[in-house]
């Protein structure tokens, strides 16, 4: 059986090399190459997140102490040069307060050292374990390409950017059933349809897992781990804070778009169906299950009037 | 406790990663289906697998592969990739053969584990599929066989056929497990309304599929999966004793995606009350069944 010492070192090789690295490289291709400050910010946040993930790590004793402080130490000026680019494009406040001042205190220092979270929590190999299952499932996320740009997309875009990516999507709904079955094989329309899908995977996902382990409350409470459990949920919030107004309205956008492609290239097995057992799949189903996942998170999105996008016969789903 | 298995990841390969055991003796490689990943369709055996009691000894001598692919692409370029994947596995060429695993910052600090990964031999091979993943493997089987018996007997100069016995390759003699396999085409005709109860995911991947050129290939009529359905019959009568040739499959009685079934020559597919194409793979404390499934497989 492998030592505990092994172990925790070779997850933490395994973080560096699937999340740590990515997001460094990431990072530094918005910061010198697209040049465009709404990237830079994206790249500082996510690069942020990921620090968070390792703090949590160490705490759980998923990761080892010191050569987790190496990491810190060793790219002490990338982490500040990105909290600063998450600040100047207004996203470090994405974070709740105490998440803030965690990453303060972490790279306020030189060298950085990670401070102990609120309650020492006892290592344990079910909690570390459920760590893993959790960061594996963000890891996947992450690196995964249209996810990121739905992401980007929701977040950081700045209004011209998204004014493009919406007149995209407005003439694509436009066209015939044919030529927007050609659109979604397109770069732009293909992206925002299955990284839209990929979010919606992963929220519901999370939730799964998040429910499962919450049924483990009052064990999770004796190891000390119903806290980090909540601060898994809060550190990745900025994603999905759907309380701030044009994440709120794109997101509501985004979803209708698929939505209705969606059911578009499933125009065969649509049509078997009555127009009224379409609106119950829709209104009933496919929305209700998606508020749902969405109240999950800050501030769920509320439709005020984004059924845009939508020809005539399908803008009954979305109206209230 | 101390978990069993180290996770590492495979160069080259990103999104693949491994959980090693100390003394390996079989591999078990997982395929995810059509937009499934490495991480979520499998999520819960990596925590669960050190964590049973029951088949704790099986799962201690397991190296598991989570095996990552986009899946954009049609089955005959996934399969090609899967078998070169396959091959360094069996060749032990796919980790590190001497040293740590390691990872050496921009500073030049290594971050070093004292565990070698080393040349790891295996008796036995399984292969676990989930829906298009389970294709795949069908097609790997094919290949591998063909592949063989070209060594065998030389190529495109049969001077006689071999027998089962002769064919000796790790990937034919492997356990073959399936969670609801794509193999006889995915649901074309069916209402959307049966996906009521499924989670809203798979829904939305039921209507995204159709628009992928994968799709055409899941068809319950597709050229690609008439012709893997009756190669594998064919060979399958020809050479009884390769196991890879036989799969067992276990569905959700809720699936809305693929058509629940079996080959003609395989066991009856079983099928899990409740699950649906989604859930059915991913185990958890009330449904072992998955790890089960897999536990049964070592010969």
């Amino acid at each position: 059986m492998p030592s505990h010492k092994s172990i925790t070192t070779a997850n933490l090789v395994f973080f560096y090399e699937e999340r740590w690295r990515p997001q460094i490289v990431g990072f530094h291709n918005d910061l010198y190459h697209f040049g465009e400050a709404s990237n830079e910010g994206i790249g500082g946040v996510s690069l942020l997140e990921s620090l968070l993930w390792l703090l949590l790590g160490v705490n759980v004793g998923y990761f080892p102490v010191r050569e987790s402080h190496q990491v810190l130490s060793e790219f002490a000026k990338v982490l500040r040069k990105a909290y600063i680019t998450a600040e100047k494009n207004e996203l470090i406040s994405q974070f709740p307060q105490t998440v803030q001042r965690s990453i303060e205190a972490i790279i306020g220092r030189t060298p950085p050292v990670f401070p102990a979270l609120p309650r020492q929590i006892a290592p344990n190999a079910d909690v570390q374990s459920m760590f893993q299952s959790f960061l594996l499932l963000s890891n996947s996320f992450v690196n995964n390409r249209p996810a990121n740009a739905v992401t980007r997309l929701l977040v950081a875009a700045d209004d011209g950017q998204w004014k493009q990516i919406a007149e995209v999507l407005e003439s694509s709904q436009r066209q015939t059933l044919g030529a927007r079955l050609e659109a979604v094989a397109g770069a732009t329309i293909s992206t925002c349809v299955t990284g839209f899908v990929k979010l919606v995977e992963y929220l519901e996902t999370f939730q799964g897992e998040w429910l499962r382990c919450a049924k483990f409350q009052e064990n999770l409470k004796r190891h000390g781990f119903h806290a980090p459990l909540n601060w898994i949920k809060t550190i990745q919030r900025w994603r999905f804070d759907f309380s701030k107004e044009s994440v709120s309205i794109r997101f509501l956008v985004l979803r209708n778009f698929v939505i209705t492609t969606l059911l578009d290239s499933f125009s065969l097995v649509m049509n078997a169906m009555s127009e009224q057992e379409q609106t119950v799949f829709v209104k009933n189903y496919l929305l209700k299950n998606m508020d749902f996942l969405t109240a999950q998170w800050e501030g769920a999105p509320v439709d005020a009037g984004t059924s845009l996008l939508l020809s005539s016969n399908q803008t009954s789903f979305f109206s209230n | 406790m101390v978990p069993n298995h180290i996770i590492i990841s495979l160069k080259g390969l990103p999104g693949t990663y491994a959980l090693l055991a100390a003394k390996p003796e079989i591999g078990i490689v997982f395929v995810h289906g059509f937009f499934g990943d490495a991480h979520d369709t499998w999520i819960d055996f990596q925590r669960l697998v050190d964590k049973v009691k029951k088949s704790s000894s099986f799962w201690s001598k397991c190296d598991l592969y989570f095996y990552r692919y986009a899946s954009d692409d049609q089955i005959v370029p996934q399969g090609k990739a899967l078998i070169s994947f396959l091959r360094r596995l069996v060749s032990s060429s796919l980790l590190p053969k001497s040293g740590h695993l390691s990872s050496v910052l921009p500073g030049g600090f290594r971050i070093e584990s004292d565990f070698r990964p080393g040349r790891r031999k295996y008796r036995h091979l399984i292969l676990v599929g989930h829906s298009t993943g389970a294709v795949i493997i069908r097609d790997v089987v094919l290949q591998e066989l063909a592949f063989v018996q070209e060594k065998l007997v030389g190529r495109g100069k049969p001077r006689r056929l071999p027998v089962s016995r002769e064919l000796k390759s790790l990937i034919l003699d492997a356990s073959v497990r399936f969670f609801a396999p794509a193999h006889l085409g995915a649901i074309c005709s069916g209402k959307l309304a049966v996906a009521l109860n499924a989670p809203i995911s798979e829904t939305l991947l039921l209507m995204l599929l159709r628009s992928k050129p994968l799709f055409h290939n899941i068809e319950q009529s597709s050229p690609i999966l008439r012709h893997i359905e009756s190669e594998t019959a064919k060979m399958q009568k020809r050479f009884p004793k390769i196991s890879a040739l036989t799969a067992h499959s276990l569905f959700g009685s809720k699936d809305a995606i693929v058509n629940i079934g079996q080959y003609a020559h395989e066991p009856r597919a079983d099928t899990e009350q409740g699950q649906s194409h989604t859930s059915v793979c991913k185990p958890n404390a009330s449904y072992m069944k998955p790890l089960e499934f897999i536990f049964d497989a070592e010969p």
